[in-house]
């Protein structure tokens, strides 16, 4: 039977101007990558559309493990705290291969 | 004014973009096309005028460009004034400075398109105009924004985060910025004889690639129209009012400073109207983050651009004509 190991699974939608900036927060905290998808819709920030740099948004997935969910919040927090209009929710996910994940 | 001047592709192709959207359609463009083609239409322009540089005098460039710096640390500040007044808070207030001090490639081009339509010749100095124009607002509006966070609690983080050298370089290094001035740079160095290999891509397709540029941006500014109530009567009469007074500005700096004919008086014009979709936006993102994007946007591609189009550019060219006696 398949082993899996539990780590949590962070997703940030934000803007593309803030792309730069999540990678320098995923880089910072030494985790071990991260994945990056194009995003459409609206929310707080109006409507998003992805036609304009402007009005595009991304989607920035992160898996960490447990003891590192906290630090790296920490930062995502700042950039919220500064008025980015980001939406962050984090959720319990099961990884194979733990050591892929885990730094 | 004569509306048929308005029967061009151009327009035309905009007002399909803003029907099919109006209608619910179905139709799509996918999502890369729009950054592509602008990628195409700012390095078409920069080339255009690049090679008219070549034949231009110095000093008459020099003027343009000193007149366009004028009008673009000088329009934001305007805006800003106004939105003050309007009790709109300052840094809301500043980002949309920074939208209105800034240009619309896709305007000018329109512009451009209509002058063609009628034959009317114009100065190619404005193209120059064109390419200064798309930073200094930006540092106003940074600088409004700077000036306004006073006692905002992230006032630190975010002073911190915009130092002057980093806020010039990315004034100065952003995408258009760079197309722009290096399609102009190109333009100016190479010889006519190579710069035919390209001509057929970036001269004689160029018309037909606004048209589907426009097409998708009529459509994105339908999509805006919803987002009115969102914003505020009070904006979106701003989003029609600036570009009056911008235009006003210009029509004058283009006649009485630069003394520029019917055509190029309407171009300045035009410059002064128009507001930033593409460069300032993602700018005013990264520097000015409590500012809702939401506002920029839609005043900026969903007012300010359909009224420039449709009524803004045969207005300017009325009364340009009135001014140069054409």
């Amino acid at each position: 039977m398949a082993q899996f190991h539990p780590m949590k699974l962070i997703n940030i939608i934000a803007n593309a101007t803030l792309e730069e900036r999540l990678i320098d927060i995923a880089n910072a905290h030494d985790t071990s990558g991260y994945t990056i998808l194009e995003a459409r819709g609206a929310g707080s920030a109006g409507l998003q559309t992805g036609v304009l740099e402007g009005g595009s948004n991304i989607l920035f997935m992160l898996i960490v493990t447990e003891a590192k969910l906290d630090e790296v919040m920490i930062d995502v927090e700042k950039l919220m705290k500064r008025g980015h209009h980001l939406a962050c929710f984090v959720s319990d996910t099961q990884v194979l291969r733990r050591e892929k994940f885990a730094n | 004014m004569d509306v048929s001047n308005l029967l061009i592709p151009a327009v035309l192709f905009f007002a399909l973009g803003f029907l099919a959207q109006g209608v619910k359609s179905d139709l799509k463009f996918p999502p890369e096309l729009a950054k592509a083609l602008s990628i195409y239409l700012l390095i078409g322009i920069g080339l255009k005028g690049g090679i008219e540089l070549s034949h231009a005098q110095l000093g008459e460039a020099v003027e343009a460009v000193i007149a366009a710096l004028v009008l673009g640390f000088g329009l934001p500040i305007v805006a800003y004034v106004i939105l003050l007044a309007g009790r709109l808070d300052k840094l809301n207030a500043s980002a949309i400075a920074a939208h209105y001090g800034s240009v619309s490639a896709g305007t000018f081009l329109t512009a451009i398109a209509y002058l063609n339509a009628q034959q009317i010749t114009y100065e190619s100095y404005p193209v120059i105009m064109l390419a200064i124009m798309e930073s200094p607002a930006i540092i106003v509006g940074l600088l409004l924004a700077r000036f306004s966070r006073g006692s905002a609690t992230h006032q630190d983080e975010n002073a911190r985060e915009n130092h002057m050298g980093e806020l010039l370089r990315d004034a100065f290094t952003n995408g258009s910025v760079i197309l722009l001035f290096g399609g102009m740079v190109i333009g100016f160095v190479v010889k006519p004889d190579s710069l035919s290999t390209i001509t057929p891509f970036f001269s004689t397709l160029f018309m037909g690639a606004l048209s589907l540029f426009l097409l998708e941006m009529g459509m994105e500014a339908g999509k805006r129209i919803g987002e009115f109530r969102r914003v505020g009567w009070f904006l979106v009469a701003f989003g029609v009012l600036m570009p009056l007074i911008g235009g006003a500005a210009g029509l004058l700096v283009g006649h009485y400073w630069l003394g520029f004919g019917m055509g190029g008086t309407m171009l300045v014009a035009v410059l002064g109207a128009s507001a930033s979709y593409i460069a300032v936006p993602p700018a005013m993102r990264l520097a000015i983050p409590e500012a809702n994007p939401s506002y920029y946007l839609t005043l900026s591609l969903g007012v300010t651009f359909p009224f420039n189009v449709i009524v803004g550019i045969p207005l300017y060219h009325y009364f340009a004509a009135r001014l140069t006696g054409g």
